[in-house]
């Protein structure tokens, strides 16, 4: 994916989500950030986005439930977006494998550093 | 498992005793009426030869030389009175027969047994009467014949066979009716209850705690059903309790790998940011947030090692002489410069007097500390935060309260254990998921002390903080409990 990209940042940690934006604007994608679980969903069922960062410890919505109700059709018809899931949650073997069946990625936070991040956009398909 | 079953086992000693015990009645009985049949039979011997002697001996003296007919006669008449009496003779003094009412079994009688002025009662080799020999006395009282009766031995073998047989089958049917109630009567009381018992075991030991043990009375049987059952209780109990604190210690874990994997990545990310940063502004900013998130870390860390150096049971924790009112407006002043840059109001005041408490100054400002944090944490800017202390004498009385977002009902149960990983926004929320208020309850528990929460949701909170003045070591009991 390139430049001009409009990306969706689902993330409460104010820190992580200005480090990432700052980054990401720098390579010109469009950066979008909210910090509240239930606002996310609505926005990203709203608008539209080629990819949505997707954290999981969220304030009233967890990413689980998002990533589900974008998943479903009868909630979230003609969803096209891609979902990449940004958290420093291991989750357990069963949540993993969920997200692997609706999620394009999973990564964790701590393991990436910021370009790298740019660079796996950069390769998305 | 192969075995051989309790109700085999009891099936054949009941039938070992029983058998033996009818055995013997057996046995006693039939000798008995044997004897008794045979006594019987000689006293009707004896009764029939005292009785015929004397008639028959007289017709035999009217008629010994001509009237054989009437000899007969008069023998027949007797003899159908005693059908064991088979043949009836007359001797004279040699021994030599005279008269014998059946031709082919004329006795052979000695002549002393002839000759006897006492009747002779003669018994076969197993000891049944088989001759009687009765002297007969004329009217002058002169000892002129012997009158000889054979008895009849196989009339008595029969009797004494079926007396012995009735006897049998009597017992036989007397011995199954008692093995049948006794069987009927064991399996009932013991080997069904037994039986039912080792079944529902069985079903418990192969892994299904709650299969229950059906008690069916006060016996031995009926406690060891108890037992079993409470024993697998206190299994399934142990069960639940191990998987729940299984569960508690992964979300721990995963909880904790978060809250060190977060303050890094803003770390390094600032850090690998800064080559493409330009303004001194935007520099303090990022070195604003490293040491921001550096501080979480250690704060984070603190709480483990605080955590782990209580749970230990390490007891070289260093308590001095201090006051603590000094300890707690030093805490206050602190607070107050940190509220002031969140927006927040702050207040304080106290009535404990200046007095040394044995404590852990080092800890207790930790404790005091992340109530304070946790306040401001959950409280909008504009809101309110006011601490107050109070000394009743006996305890040092520390209340936070704040005006944020409160804590849900639910919720608060669970608010100072260890693994606690809740849903509501607050535990979600930036550092929400940390272990500070464990640590705080923990730090006060080792003083002797308590700690309570009350909130009501979107209103606020209030922590409360009981030190007692008095020293006072809490068993190391409770401070397990507390985890």
């Amino acid at each position: 994916m390139s430049t001009g990209t409009r990306i969706l940042f689902i993330e409460d940690e104010l820190y992580i989500a200005e480090l990432y934006a700052q980054v990401l604007q720098h390579s010109n994608y469009t950066v979008k950030i909210i910090a509240d679980g239930a606002v996310g969903l609505q926005v990203a069922q709203k608008e539209p986005f080629d990819v949505i960062l997707l954290d999981l410890m969220l304030p009233n919505m967890t990413g689980m439930e998002i990533l589900r109700n974008l998943r479903d059709p009868a909630k979230t018809p003609g969803f096209q977006s891609k979902v990449i899931i940004l958290t420093n949650l291991d989750e357990d073997d069963a949540t993993k494998s969920e997200i692997q069946s609706m999620a394009q990625g999973y990564l964790i936070k701590a393991e990436i550093t910021p370009k790298q991040l740019v660079q796996y956009l950069q390769q998305l398909p | 498992m192969k075995y051989v079953g309790l109700r085999t086992k009891f099936l054949l000693i009941i039938s070992v005793i029983l058998l033996s015990v009818f055995g013997s009645i057996t046995v006693y009985l039939v000798k008995n009426s044997t004897e008794s049949l045979r006594s019987n039979l000689l006293r009707e011997a004896k009764a029939f030869s005292s009785l015929a002697t004397t008639p028959i001996g007289d017709t035999f003296v009217i008629y010994k030389d001509s009237g054989t007919y009437n000899i007969q006669e008069k023998v027949r008449q007797f003899a159908e009175l005693d059908p064991t009496i088979i043949n009836i003779s007359v001797v004279d003094q040699t021994g030599k027969v005279l008269f014998t009412r059946d031709g082919k079994n004329s006795p052979h009688i000695s002549a002393d047994q002839a000759s006897t002025f006492d009747p002779i009662y003669q018994t076969n080799e197993s000891g049944a009467l088989s001759q009687v020999i009765y002297p007969y006395f004329d009217a002058s009282h002169v000892h002129s014949y012997t009158l000889v009766y054979t008895v009849s031995s196989t009339q008595i073998d029969q009797q004494v066979a079926h007396q012995a047989l009735t006897v049998t089958m009597l017992s036989l049917f007397a011995l199954l009716l008692t093995a049948g109630f006794t069987y009927v009567f064991i399996d009932h009381f013991i080997l069904s209850p037994i039986h039912k018992v080792s079944e529902q075991a069985a079903a418990i030991s192969a892994g299904n705690l709650e299969q229950q043990i059906t008690i069916q009375g006060q016996d031995e049987i009926g406690a060891l059903g108890t037992s079993l059952n409470s024993m697998a209780n206190s299994l399934k109990a142990n069960i639940t309790k191990l998987q729940e604190l299984d569960k508690m210690k992964s979300e721990f874990m995963m909880i904790t790998s978060h809250n060190l994997r977060t303050p890094l990545t803003i770390i390094n990310g600032y850090i690998e940011n800064t080559a493409m940063l330009t303004t001194v502004a935007e520099f303090k900013v990022a070195l604003e947030r490293i040491a921001a998130s550096s501080k979480r870390l250690g704060t984070f860390a603190e709480d483990v090692l605080t955590i782990s150096r209580f749970e230990l049971g390490d007891t070289d924790i260093k308590q001095e002489d201090s006051d603590i009112t000094t300890l707690l407006k030093e805490i206050a002043g602190t607070f107050a410069t940190s509220a002031k840059l969140q927006d927040l109001k702050f207040s304080y005041e106290s009535d404990a007097k200046e007095r040394p408490v044995r404590i852990s100054s080092a800890h207790i400002r930790s404790a005091i500390w992340n109530l304070l944090d946790n306040a401001a944490k959950f409280t909008p800017k504009g809101g309110k935060v006011d601490m107050s202390v109070h000394d009743d004498g006996q305890n040092v009385l520390i209340k936070v309260s704040d005006t944020g977002i409160g804590i849900k009902a639910s919720e608060l149960p669970k608010l100072f254990t260890k693994f606690h990983r809740g849903t509501s926004t607050l535990t979600y929320d930036y550092e929400g998921t940390g272990i500070g208020l464990y640590a705080s309850k923990i730090i006060v528990a080792r003083h002797g002390g308590t700690i309570t929460a009350e909130s009501e949701e979107g209103k606020g909170s209030t922590f409360t903080v009981s030190l007692p003045l008095a020293t006072k070591q809490p068993p190391e009991a409770e401070i397990a409990k507390s985890a």
